[in-house]
């Protein structure tokens, strides 16, 4: 099956702020990034701040693209045409395919106009509907994603944020889009309307099909709405696979960290667990460190290979990628943790 | 330790008045981990703030009640008082370090005033206790990371300075308020992994504030649920998670998914919104969002903090219609 977007050796860069004259630095944010999207998944993408998951979900949509904004190199093929390649023309007819969720829906909705219009403006710019039909077209999205058809008239700082993000989705399903990229869609919100936002997006994938990249730093939330995860460190994929696996047993000792890190709701889990605290920071992404970017902080880390050697993402069974030199080793007990502490 | 009766807290805002906190009782002893749980508005860090002296006055100002510290009435104690408390008695840990670390100042030469200031001690006492705090944090290179200043460190270093500081004076009650929000897992886990370590350690009693359930099952021996500027639920942690018996900590449990749980289930979730002051209630601040409210009493009659029927005595709810204890005999 040809996936719905390929992305290949994606690399995104920023150009760093220096002193006049001198060379200047660059921030690889995103650096030879590959995985593929399947038609009607969700795909989970985790990893701390600084990781480079925003970068490459907003490459994915274009929203980075060249300029001052950033460079971006690589192959973003949606059902066979490569993106990064097309030219203004024919980019923006595949762009409306590809819509984005943002963290702040507020920052993203135009404050002076209504629900209404701001639903309205994209179907009509891209002549997809007009007159009734097009009022018939907005009070479908609002009751898609659980507004009633009243708030047309109403501006979007009258809303609480859970409100607000579902207009942030109203106007992502407005041009009738293959992929959403939903970045850190519920961080912002309280736990209770956490739910309300999650379910609706598992029921709006369910009813249209919808295909998700799902950027997120909560593993538990990522987790439950993902068919399959990646787990990046400092721009690159460390892990792929399908959810349960990767969190019943991750192969990557950075997932496994990260994993035993997120606090359970439960005392019991927690007083029994064992937890592995890493050392340290992440370190700075524009001078990552050689090798495997992990190495500076892997408890299982070995003496030579994995400040060396790169690790390739390589895949050690049907349906999981890892880019770690001892994940077998590591999987099977035969290489321990240098530093775990029992708590309890 | 600390105990606070019946406080009451206003905002004057454009609005109107806004009860912030609406006669929250709380008991501290002498070495415990308590958690105060809530979401946004609940009134969980104004309640912190009135323990420490902070309130935005005049905007802000405790109304009623009572917040005694080792039998000492802090409740309307003049400011000079009150600041000699702060630090040496009761300190606070913020969500945001930048905002109460001076940015043009070296993280050194902060700790040594405040040692100083409350310790009276001489300057080279003052840095030998500074570099032995930032050692106790785990700051790596302690004496050269003095002269750092804070935007030279990163979210989880500054963090760890926050503690140094709060706890530079051996504190007997030190506050946290949402520590680790604004920090990534695995730095989460390294602070609170310190303040566990810092509790044990220094026979310190903690507050813990935080928004997020997970962290306080990890941290804390009791638990107290705030929602609407009220206690709603208060438990051994254990038996609270066990058998949570408000509709809102039962709806919270609920609507969060699990690292251990199922997956792409519709979750719980809870329905609506947490009420304003405009809507006017006489009675229980859930009841419009509770699956199990009562037709008449919930909305007429504020239901009391008590003990729930068939609970442990610690194990206390305000609700007209509570959860049920599984019984445990049955299960075991």
């Amino acid at each position: 099956m040809t996936p719905l977007l390929a992305v290949s050796d994606l690399r995104v860069e920023y150009p760093l702020p220096g002193p006049p004259g001198r060379s200047r630095r660059t921030l690889v944010a995103v650096d030879g990034v590959s995985f593929a999207l399947h038609r009607g998944e969700t795909f989970g993408l985790v990893g701390e701040s600084g990781c480079g998951k925003s970068s490459l979900g907003r490459a994915i949509v274009q929203l980075i693209r060249g300029g001052s904004g950033g460079k971006v190199t690589g192959r973003i093929e949606l059902d066979g045409t490569d993106l990064v390649a097309l030219r203004s023309g024919p980019l923006r007819r595949e762009r409306r395919r590809l819509q984005m969720v943002f963290q702040d829906p507020f920052s993203s909705l135009n404050p002076r106009q209504s629900v209404g219009k701001i639903l309205a403006e994209p179907i009509k710019a891209h002549g997809l509907a007009r007159g009734p039909d097009l009022d018939r077209r907005v009070v479908e999205l609002l009751r898609r994603v659980g507004l009633d058809e009243g708030v047309r008239e109403r501006y979007p700082h009258e809303f609480s944020g859970g409100q607000r993000q579902r207009i942030g989705l109203a106007r992502a399903l407005a041009l009738d889009p293959d992929v959403i990229v939903a970045d850190e869609p519920v961080s912002a919100l309280d736990v209770s309307i956490q739910a309300q936002i999650l379910n609706l997006l598992m029921t709006l994938q369910r009813d249209l099909g919808l295909t998700i990249l799902f950027v997120s730093h909560d593993l538990s939330v990522v987790r439950h709405v993902s068919d399959r995860v990646a787990v990046m460190y400092l721009g690159q994929l460390v892990e792929v696979a399908p959810a349960d696996e990767l969190y019943a047993r991750p192969l990557h000792p950075y997932t496994v960290s990260l994993l035993s890190a997120v606090p359970v709701a439960d005392p019991e889990v927690e007083r029994t667990r064992t937890r592995i605290i890493l050392s340290g920071d992440v370190p700075d992404p524009s001078a990552p460190p050689p090798g495997c970017r992990f190495h500076t902080r892997c408890p299982y880390v070995q003496p030579q290979r994995c400040r060396d050697e790169v690790p390739a993402l390589r895949s050690p069974s049907a349906g999981r990628e890892v880019a770690c030199h001892y994940a077998e080793q590591i999987a099977e007990g035969r290489l321990g943790p240098h530093m775990t502490s029992n708590v309890g | 330790m600390l105990e606070i009766a019946g406080l009451e807290v206003e905002f004057r805002t454009q609005r109107g008045v806004v009860r912030a906190v609406d006669g929250v009782d709380l008991a501290l002893e002498v070495g415990s981990t308590t958690g105060l749980v809530g979401e946004s508005g609940s009134g969980k860090s104004v309640t912190a703030l009135a323990i420490m002296g902070l309130l935005p006055e005049p905007a802000a100002r405790v109304i009623g009640g009572s917040i005694r510290l080792d039998g000492v009435e802090l409740v309307g104690m003049p400011e000079a008082q009150l600041r000699r408390r702060r630090g040496s008695e009761v300190a606070m840990v913020f969500q945001d370090p930048m905002t109460s670390l001076n940015p043009v100042m070296p993280i050194g030469a902060q700790i040594v005033e405040t040692l100083r200031a409350h310790l009276r001690h001489d300057r080279r006492a003052a840095r030998r206790r500074a570099v032995e705090l930032l050692d106790f944090v785990g700051i790596p290179g302690p004496s050269e990371r003095l002269a750092s200043y804070p935007h030279q460190l990163s979210g989880g270093m500054r963090q760890r300075v926050m503690i140094a500081i709060a706890i530079a004076c051996e504190p007997k009650l030190l506050i946290a308020d949402e520590p680790t929000t604004a920090l990534d897992v695995t730095i989460q886990a390294q602070i609170l992994e310190l303040l566990r370590r810092t509790v044990d350690e220094r026979g310190m009693t903690l507050l813990l504030i935080t928004h997020d359930l997970g962290v306080v099952a990890g941290v804390c021996d009791r638990t107290n649920v705030m929602y609407a500027g009220k206690v709603v639920e208060r438990a051994p942690t254990a038996a609270l998670f066990r058998a949570p018996s408000h509709h809102y900590t039962r709806g919270l449990l609920q609507s969060i998914p699990r690292l251990d749980g199922p997956r792409k289930t519709i979750l719980a979730s809870i329905e609506g919104l947490p009420p304003r002051p405009s809507d006017g209630l006489r009675g229980c601040p859930f009841a419009p969002r509770c699956p199990a409210r009562l037709d008449d009493r919930c909305w007429d009659e504020m239901p009391p903090l008590e003990r729930l029927p068939g609970a442990t005595a610690a194990h206390l709810v305000a609700c007209w219609n509570p959860a049920p204890v599984p019984d445990e005999r049955a299960s075991a």
